[in-house]
C-alpha cells in the first residue's frame, strides 16, 4: 500500500508543495525547530551526565570496586587499616582525594578546579597519566638552559617535593604553567603557592575533568583540601580489573568474580554501615538520579515545542486535502483507488516531516552547544562540578530526534491522511460537504473537549510516577487537545456575532472577513488551534518563571535576615567544601556593633540513596534572630526554641521527593551508628532541589566530629555601621581569606543564580514565541490561498484591491485576537499545572503563582502585530487575484 | 653492600610494568624521540622528555632520591631544590650496640635488612632464597611542612591552620621496599617479587624502638633470641624459623665498611652469618617443610658509591666446619678494583678477621652471556684467601639468575644461590649467594 511512484510524487506532491512554497516552509520551519529543540536539549543533558560518567571512568580508570562513604563526604582513614587482608587475596586498592580547589586564574579571577590525590607508591595501574610533551612549546632553548644535568631536573619536580602537584593540560594552558612554575590556590587559611613538577597529557587521568585538574601525592591533597585524616574514597581493582581487553582467559574471569564477591562480602562485615561498596558507576548512577527531574522536565518542555509542530503539520495536512477534494473527487471517479489516494498524501507527509526532521536534527546539532552552554552552570552549581564544554552527541540522539520527529508528523497527518480517503467520487467536487459536516461535528467535538478537559483535570491530581511528574505532562497534553477539540463550536459561536460587529464598524469589509472565516470553519479551527497552543506554551513558561522569580526573592527577602554573610573566599569561588574554624563565629560575635553571629555547616550526604545536604545550625540565635518560614505555618522562633537534642528540620524539596512529613523519623547513618532524627517542621527553600536537612550544631559536632563552619551570619545590633563592622570584622580576621557581604549582595547573587538556573527556559520560551508566530503565518497563508474562489468573486464582484487587502489584514487580527484569547485560557492552565504539579512533584517546590501581567499585554500585542504583519504577503496575493481565471473553476 | 641495587630492581620492575602498557609506550616513545631530536636543536641535554610520567614519577622517588645516597655527592639539584634533609654520614668509630642495631636507623638514608638462605625439604629438593628490606629516607623528610610563622591572635591561627594538625600517615619520610626471591634448583626456575610502599596506613614500617620491620604481609621480626621472617607471593612463600648461633659480625674496621676513599663513602655493616633455618616455603600454596641455613645483612649509611664504580660483585659463603666468609669488590671504570673493597672471615668460635683487597684473590672461571640483555657475566669462581688457607670453587645453582627488565630501561643484574666446594680436591663445602651489577651496562649510566 505504501508502495511509491516518483511520477505519481512528482505530479501530485512535488507540484503542489512548489505551488505552496511559504506554507511549505513554514511548516517544515515548525517541524525543524521543535525537532531542534528537542535534540539539542536532550544533547545538552546527555552529553552532561556523560560527561560526568567518562570524568568518572577515567579518575577510577580500572577500579572495579569503591568504598564509598555515604554519611559524609570522606571517610576517616583510620578505616583503612582495615584493608589490609586486600593485598592478601591480590585486590590492589588506593585511597582517593576527589575534591575541589580554588585556583588564582591567569586575570585574577578565581575559578574552581578538581583536585586528585593518589598515593603516588600505589600500584602503577592507579597512576594512569602521562607527562605532556613540553618541550616543543617552542621557547625550550630559553626556559631549560638551567637543568643541564637530566636526573636533576626530574628531581626538582618531582611530586614528592614539597607542594608540588601535575597539573592537567587544559589547565596549564589556561594559567601558562609548565614544569617548575608556580601558581596560587586559595584555601580557607589563605593562599598558598603550589609548584608544578610536570604537565599530564590528556590520555587516562590526566583527560579527566577536561583537563582541568591537579594531581597531587595524598598528604599534600589532605591538607589543600582539609580533609587531613580523610580520604574521599578508595578504589580497588580486583582481578585485573575493568575494561578487560579479552587478554585472559574464562577461567581466570570466573576466579575473579569468586574473588570479587568474597571481597565485597568481606568488605560489608569490615566497613560501618555509612561506607557503601560500590563500583565506580555507583557514582555515576548517583548523579544521573540526582539530575533526573531537572533533566526530564528541561525534555518535557522541548515536547511542547514539538507539539506545536505537530499542529502545523496537522493543520497544513488538513489544508491540503481539504483543498484538493474536488481534485480527489475527479481522481476517485476516474477509478483510481483510496489507496493510492492515501499512499500520495503519506508520501506528501513523509516528505514534508522528513525535510522538517533532517532541518531540526542539523539545526538541532548546531543548537545543542548553545543549549550546553545554558544548561552547563545549572548542572556545575547544582549539581557536579565536572567541565561541560563541548557538547559529545552520540548517534542515537540524532536517531532518536528523528524517530521522534517523524512519528509526530505522521501521527498529526494521519486524520487528514484518513479523512483524504473517505472522499467519495460525487461529493468531491463540493467542498461545502465536509464544512457542514465539520459544523455538524463541532459538538461532539466540544464534548470531547470537555471531557480532555475533565480528564486532564483528574490526571493533574495524581502523584508523580517516579519521581517524575508524569500525570503532570498527561494533564498538560489533555488540556492542549481538549482546548483545541473546543475551537470549532467556539468559532462557530463567535464567528457570525464578530462578524455583524465588524459590519457594524467597518462596512462590507469586516462582515466578509469574519464570514468568510466562519464559512471555512475547519481551516481557521486548525489554525486558531496552533495559534492558541504557540501562545499557550509562551504564556505559561512566563508565568512560570515570573512565579519562580517572585517566590524566591520574597524567600530570600524573608529569610535572609542577617546583615552580613562570612565565608572563606575558597567557598565564595565555589569550593562548597571549603570550610572555616569555628573560632571565627565567636570572634564575629565579639566585634562591637554586632548583636549576634550564628555558624552554619553543610555537607552532602547520600540518604537513601540520593544526595542531599546535611547542614548543622545554631538554633538559638536562629530563634531569635531568623525567620525561616514554615509549612505548618508555625513561627520560625516557635519552632527553633524547640530545636534540641535528635530533632531536624527539613527543607520542602527533601519532604516532597522524599515523602516525609512533620514527625517523621529520619535515620541517619554515622560510622556504622544509626541516628534517628524527628522532623519537626519543613521550611520553605529554594537553595536546592536536593533538600537540606538541619540539625541542631551541637549534636551535628557531636555526631561528625567536626566543629568547623561554612559560613557565618553576622547580625548587627540596631543602628550599627553596617561598614564599620565589616571593615572591623576584616581587619581582625585577616589572616583568613574571607568574602564578607552584605545582604543587599546576596541578594543579588541569588537572583543572578536563579536567572542562570533559568537561561535555558528563557531560551525555551524564545522558541515558543517563534513557533506560535510560524503558526500564526502559515494559518493566514492557508487562509489566504483557500479563499482565493471568494476573493475572485469578490473581485468579480468589483471589490478593488485594497479592500481584499484589506479583508486579509482583518481575518489576520480576528485570527491572532481568538488564538491570543484562546491560548490566554490555555497558558493559565498549563502554568497552573507546571508551577503547582509539574515543578512541584519533579523539585518539590511550592511556587507561588504570580501572573506577569506586563508580559502577557506586550506578548499579545506583539501576537497581534506579528499576526497582521504577516499577513502582507497573503494580503498581496489576494489582492492580485484575478477574478476570470479562478471563477472559471466554478 | 649489594642491596642498594634493590632499589633499582624496584624501579626497573615498577618501570616495566608502566612500560608495558601499550598505548602509552608507544605515544611514549614517539613523542620521548621527537623530543630528543627538537633536543638536539636546540642542544640542549635533557633526559627527562615526554615520557610516561608515571615512570618518571618512580624515577623521581626512587632513582633519584637513592641515587643521593649512593653517588659520593648527592645527585645535583637544580637551584630549585629545596632544604634538603641532611642525612648522618657513616664515619669511623660507630658503636655496635645489640639489639639496637637491628632496628631501624631513620637517621640514616639508606638501610637494608638483607636475608639468605638455602633449604632443603625432606624429600631433598632444595631451594635458595632471599628476603631483603630496604629504607630510603625521603630528601623532602623535614621540608615537607610549611607552618607559617607569623600568626598575630588565636582565631587568625586557628584559621590558618584549618582542622588538625595530625601528620598524614601518608606523610613520605621513607620509601619502603621489599624483594623476595626463590632460586628452585631441582625445578630450575628462578622467581622474584618486590614491593615499594611508604608508612602509610601500616603499608610498610622499620621499626625504631623494636626489630621489626615489615612491607605489607612481608615482615622480619626478632621473638625472643629469634627470628621469624615471612613473605608470600603469587608462586612462592616462606615462614621460616631463624636461630642465630654465631654473635652479630661487625664488617670494615673501626665500625664502618669503607666503600670509597672519601669521607662518609660507607655504610655501617654487620651480618648474622650463620642462622639455622626451619619452616615452611609455600609452593604454589603448598606448605613444604624446609630446614637450612640463612644469612643475614644489615647495613646502613648515607653516601656509598662513588660516580667512578660501575658496578660490584659480592659474596657471602657459608662453609663447612662453622666458617663463614663475606667478600665484595667495587668494580672502577678503568676496570681496577676499588681499593676500599674487603671482606671478612668469621671463624667457628663467632671471632672475625677483616680482610683488605690484598688478602684476597677473584677469579672467574667462564662466562655466561645473557640471553637477554646480551650482558657477559663471570659465571663460577674461584676464590682464594691464602691467609686463611682458603681455596673456594663457586658453583651457581642455576645459571639465569638474572633479573632483567624487559624494555632497555637499563639495569639487569645477576643475583642467585651458588654450591661451594673447597679445597684443591673440591669437596663440597656449603653454600653461598653472589651478586653481580654493571655487567649489562655500565650500573649508573642510567641514572
Amino acid at each position: 500500500m505504501v508502495g511509491f511512484s516518483l511520477r505519481l510524487f512528482k505530479n501530485f506532491v512535488l507540484r503542489d508543495i512548489r505551488r505552496n512554497l511559504v506554507r511549505t516552509f513554514l511548516t517544515v520551519a515548525g517541524i525543524a525547530l521543535g525537532v531542534a529543540v528537542f535534540l539539542a536539549i536532550s544533547i545538552a543533558n546527555d552529553t552532561a551526565l556523560a560527561r560526568f560518567r567518562q570524568t568518572v571512568a577515567q579518575v577510577a580508570g580500572k577500579a572495579n570496586l569503591e568504598l564509598l562513604p555515604l554519611s559524609a563526604g570522606s571517610m576517616d582513614e583510620g578505616l583503612l587499616e582495615d584493608l589490609s587482608f586486600l593485598g592478601g587475596v591480590g585486590v590492589k586498592w588506593t585511597s582517593i582525594i576527589d575534591e575541589h580547589l580554588v585556583v588564582k586564574g591567569a586575570s585574577g579571577q578565581d575559578e574552581v578546579i578538581q583536585i586528585i590525590g593518589i598515593d603516588m607508591l600505589a600500584d602503577p595501574e592507579f597512576k594512569r597519566y602521562e607527562e605532556s610533551d613540553d618541550g616543543g612549546s617552542g621557547d625550550a632553548a630559553a626556559s631549560t638552559s638551567g637543568d643541564a644535568s637530566g636526573s636533576a631536573s626530574a628531581v626538582e619536580s618531582s611530586v614528592f617535593a614539597p607542594d608540588s602537584v601535575l597539573v592537567g593540560a587544559s589547565l596549564a594552558e589556561r594559567l601558562h604553567l609548565k614544569k617548575g612554575s608556580t601558581f596560587t590556590c586559595l584555601l580557607p587559611e589563605g593562599e598558598r603557592i603550589l609548584n608544578v613538577a610536570g604537565v599530564m597529557s590528556k590520555s587516562g587521568l590526566g583527560g579527566a575533568y577536561s583537563g582541568n585538574l591537579i594531581v597531587a601525592d595524598m598528604p599534600l591533597a589532605q591538607v589543600l583540601t582539609g580533609l587531613e585524616g580523610r580520604v574521599s574514597r578508595v578504589d580497588m581493582i580486583v582481578g585485573s580489573g575493568k575494561e578487560n581487553t579479552g587478554d585472559s582467559d574464562s577461567g581466570s574471569r570466573s576466579d575473579d568474580d569468586q574473588v570479587y564477591r568474597a571481597v565485597s562480602e568481606k568488605l560489608r562485615q569490615i566497613m560501618p554501615s555509612d561506607i557503601m561498596i560500590g563500583t565506580p558507576e555507583t557514582r555515576s548512577n548517583q548523579a544521573e538520579k540526582m539530575t533526573r527531574s531537572f533533566e526530564y522536565n528541561l525534555l518535557a518542555l522541548t515536547l511542547i515545542a514539538l507539539m506545536v509542530g505537530m499542529f502545523l503539520i496537522y493543520n497544513t495536512m488538513t489544508i491540503t486535502v481539504l483543498r484538493r477534494r474536488p481534485e480527489i473527487g475527479v481522481m476517485r471517479a476516474l477509478g483510481v483507488k483510496r489507496s493510492t489516494i492515501l499512499n500520495m498524501f503519506l508520501w506528501e507527509t513523509i516528505f514534508i516531516g522528513g525535510l522538517g526532521t533532517t532541518c531540526g536534527v542539523v539545526l538541532g546539532g548546531f543548537l545543542a552547544q548553545g543549549a550546553l552552554a545554558a544548561v552547563a552552570q545549572t548542572f556545575q552549581y547544582f549539581y557536579f562540578k565536572v567541565p561541560l564544554e563541548k557538547v559529545s552527541p552520540a548517534p542515537e540522539q540524532y536517531l532518536l530526534a528523528a524517530a521522534i520527529g517523524m512519528g509526530l508528523t505522521l501521527t498529526a497527518a494521519l486524520p487528514p491522511l484518513l479523512e483524504s480517503t473517505t472522499v467519495a467520487p460525487a461529493e468531491a467536487t463540493k467542498r461545502a460537504s465536509f464544512e457542514s459536516r465539520l459544523r455538524f461535528m463541532a459538538l461532539p467535538l466540544f464534548i470531547m473537549g470537555l471531557v480532555c478537559l475533565a480528564l486532564c483535570y483528574l490526571s493533574s491530581l495524581q502523584g508523580p510516577v517516579l519521581d517524575f511528574p508524569f500525570f503532570g505532562y498527561l494533564a498538560a497534553l489533555l488540556a492542549i487537545v481538549g482546548a483545541s477539540l473546543l475551537m470549532p463550536l467556539a468559532l462557530s459561536r463567535l464567528l457570525p456575532g464578530l462578524s455583524r460587529l465588524l459590519g457594524h464598524f467597518m462596512g462590507a469589509k469586516g462582515r466578509v472577513a469574519a464570514s468568510s472565516l466562519s464559512g471555512t470553519l475547519s481551516r481557521t479551527a486548525v489554525a486558531c488551534a496552533s495559534l492558541m497552543i504557540g501562545i499557550a506554551m509562551m504564556i505559561s513558561l512566563a508565568i512560570m518563571i515570573s512565579s519562580f522569580r517572585k517566590t524566591v526573592t520574597q524567600w530570600i527577602d524573608q529569610s535572609f535576615q542577617a546583615d552580613l554573610w562570612m565565608q572563606s573566599q575558597a567557598r565564595a569561588a565555589g569550593n562548597k567544601g571549603a570550610r572555616l574554624p569555628e573560632s571565627v563565629v565567636k570572634e564575629c560575635a565579639a566585634v562591637k556593633g554586632v548583636a549576634a553571629a550564628e555558624g552554619f555547616v553543610d555537607r552532602r550526604i547520600i540518604y537513601e540513596g540520593m544526595p542531599v545536604f546535611l547542614a548543622a545550625a545554631d538554633f538559638d540565635v536562629l530563634a531569635k534572630y531568623g525567620n525561616q518560614l514554615f509549612l505548618s505555618g508555625e513561627t520560625n522562633e516557635a519552632v527553633c526554641n524547640r530545636m534540641s537534642g535528635s530533632r531536624a528540620i527539613i527543607s520542602e524539596p527533601f519532604a516532597v521527593r522524599r515523602k516525609l512529613k512533620k514527625g517523621d523519623v529520619l535515620k541517619l547513618d554515622v560510622g556504622g551508628v544509626s541516628e534517628t532524627f524527628t522532623v519537626e517542621d519543613i521550611y520553605y527553600d529554594y537553595a536546592s532541589d536536593l533538600g537540606y536537612i538541619i540539625i541542631p550544631r551541637d549534636v551535628y559536632k557531636n555526631l561528625y566530629k567536626d566543629s568547623t563552619v561554612s559560613n557565618v551570619a553576622i547580625y548587627l545590633q540596631p543602628g550599627a555601621d553596617l561598614a564599620a563592622v565589616k571593615s572591623e570584622l576584616m581587619s581582625r580576621l585577616s589572616g583568613a581569606r574571607l568574602a564578607i557581604n552584605s545582604t543587599m549582595e546576596l541578594r543579588k547573587q541569588a537572583i543572578v543564580i536563579f536567572d542562570r538556573t533559568f537561561a535555558i527556559t528563557y531560551a525555551l520560551h524564545t522558541i515558543a514565541v517563534i513557533v506560535s508566530m510560524l503558526s500564526v503565518m502559515n494559518a493566514l497563508f492557508a487562509l489566504t490561498i483557500e479563499s482565493k474562489r471568494e476573493f475572485a468573486i469578490l473581485r468579480y464582484l468589483g471589490a478593488g484591491r485594497s479592500q481584499l487587502a484589506a479583508i486579509v489584514y482583518t481575518q489576520a487580527a480576528i485570527l491572532a485576537t481568538v488564538g491570543n484569547i484562546g491560548g490566554l485560557g490555555l497558558g493559565y492552565i498549563l502554568s497552573l499545572l507546571l508551577t503547582h504539579v509539574i515543578n512541584k512533584q519533579s523539585f518539590g517546590w511550592s511556587v507561588q503563582y504570580s501572573i506577569p501581567y506586563d508580559f502577557i499585554v506586550q506578548s499579545s500585542i506583539l501576537v497581534v502585530a506579528t499576526a497582521v504583519a504577516s499577513a502582507c504577503l497573503p494580503a498581496r496575493l489576494a489582492a492580485s487575484t484575478l477574478a476570470p481565471a479562478v471563477i472559471r473553476d466554478e | 653492600m649489594s642491596k642498594n641495587i634493590f632499589v633499582l630492581r624496584l624501579i626497573s620492575k615498577v618501570m616495566s610494568e608502566n612500560m608495558s602498557r601499550p598505548t602509552s609506550m608507544s605515544d611514549t616513545r614517539k613523542r620521548a624521540s621527537k623530543h630528543s631530536s627538537l633536543q638536539c636543536h636546540a642542544g640542549i641535554p635533557r633526559a627527562v622528555g615526554g615520557r610516561g610520567l608515571s615512570v618518571y614519577m618512580n624515577l623521581a622517588a626512587c632513582f633519584l632520591l637513592l641515587f643521593s645516597a649512593f653517588a659520593s655527592a648527592p645527585a645535583a639539584y637544580g637551584d630549585q631544590a629545596p632544604n634538603t634533609t641532611v642525612y648522618r654520614k657513616a664515619l669511623p668509630g660507630y658503636k655496635y650496640k645489640f639489639p639496637q642495631d637491628h632496628f631501624s636507623h631513620d637517621d640514616f638514608k639508606t638501610e637494608w635488612w638483607y636475608y639468605t638462605g638455602h633449604l632443603k625439604a625432606r624429600d631433598g629438593r632444595r631451594f635458595g632464597f632471599e628476603l631483603t628490606f630496604f629504607r630510603t629516607g625521603s630528601d623532602y623528610k623535614q621540608g615537607a611542612e610549611k607552618v607559617d610563622a607569623a600568626k598575630a591572635d588565636s582565631a587568625k591561627a586557628d584559621i590558618a591552620k584549618a582542622g588538625s594538625s595530625k601528620p598524614s600517615p601518608w606523610k613520605l619520610d621513607n620509601f619502603y621496599l621489599a624483594h623476595f626471591a626463590v632460586t628452585d634448583e631441582s625445578g630450575k626456575t628462578f622467581r622474584y617479587y618486590e614491593k615499594l610502599n611508604r608508612k602509610g596506613l601500616k603499608f610498610a614500617d622499620a621499626r625504631q624502638d623494636a626489630y621489626f620491620v615489615h612491607n605489607e604481609g612481608w615482615s622480619v621480626a626478632k621473638l625472643g633470641e629469634k627470628y621469624v621472617l615471612k613473605a608470600d607471593a603469587r608462586d612462592y612463600g616462606i615462614y621460616l624459623l631463624l636461630t642465630p648461633t654465631k654473635p652479630p659480625v661487625v664488617h670494615g674496621k673501626n665500625g664502618v665498611s669503607q666503600k670509597a676513599s672519601c669521607a662518609g663513602c660507607a655504610s655501617h655493616y654487620y651480618s648474622m652469618s650463620r642462622l639455622q633455618a626451619e619452616g615452611l616455603l609455600f609452593q604454589k600454596d603448598k606448605p613444604i617443610e624446609v630446614s637450612g641455613l640463612a644469612w643475614m645483612d644489615h647495613e646502613f649509611g648515607s653516601n656509598q658509591l662513588t660516580s667512578e664504580q660501575t658496578g660490584w660483585d659480592w659474596f657471602s659463603i657459608q662453609l663447612a666446619g662453622n666458617r663463614e666468609l663475606m667478600l665484595y669488590v667495587m668494580r672502577r671504570e678503568d676496570g681496577s678494583f676499588e681499593k676500599q673493597s674487603s671482606g671478612t672471615y668469621v671463624l667457628p668460635d663467632g671471632s672475625s678477621r677483616h680482610l683488605d683487597l690484598a688478602d684476597f684473590k677473584i677469579e672467574k672461571v667462564s662466562t655466561w652471556t645473557s640471553p637477554k640483555t646480551k650482558g657477559i657475566y663471570p659465571m663460577g669462581w674461584k676464590i682464594s684467601v691464602p691467609k686463611e688457607k682458603l681455596q673456594l670453587t663457586l658453583v651457581p645453582l642455576l645459571k639465569d639468575q638474572e633479573l632483567t627488565t624487559e624494555r632497555s630501561t637499563g639495569v639487569s643484574y645477576w643475583e642467585g644461590a651458588v654450591d661451594v666446594l673447597e679445597g684443591a680436591e673440591a669437596k663440597p663445602s656449603g653454600n653461598g649467594y653472589v651478586e653481580m651489577t654493571g655487567y649489562s651496562e655500565k650500573f649508573s649510566k642510567k641514572l
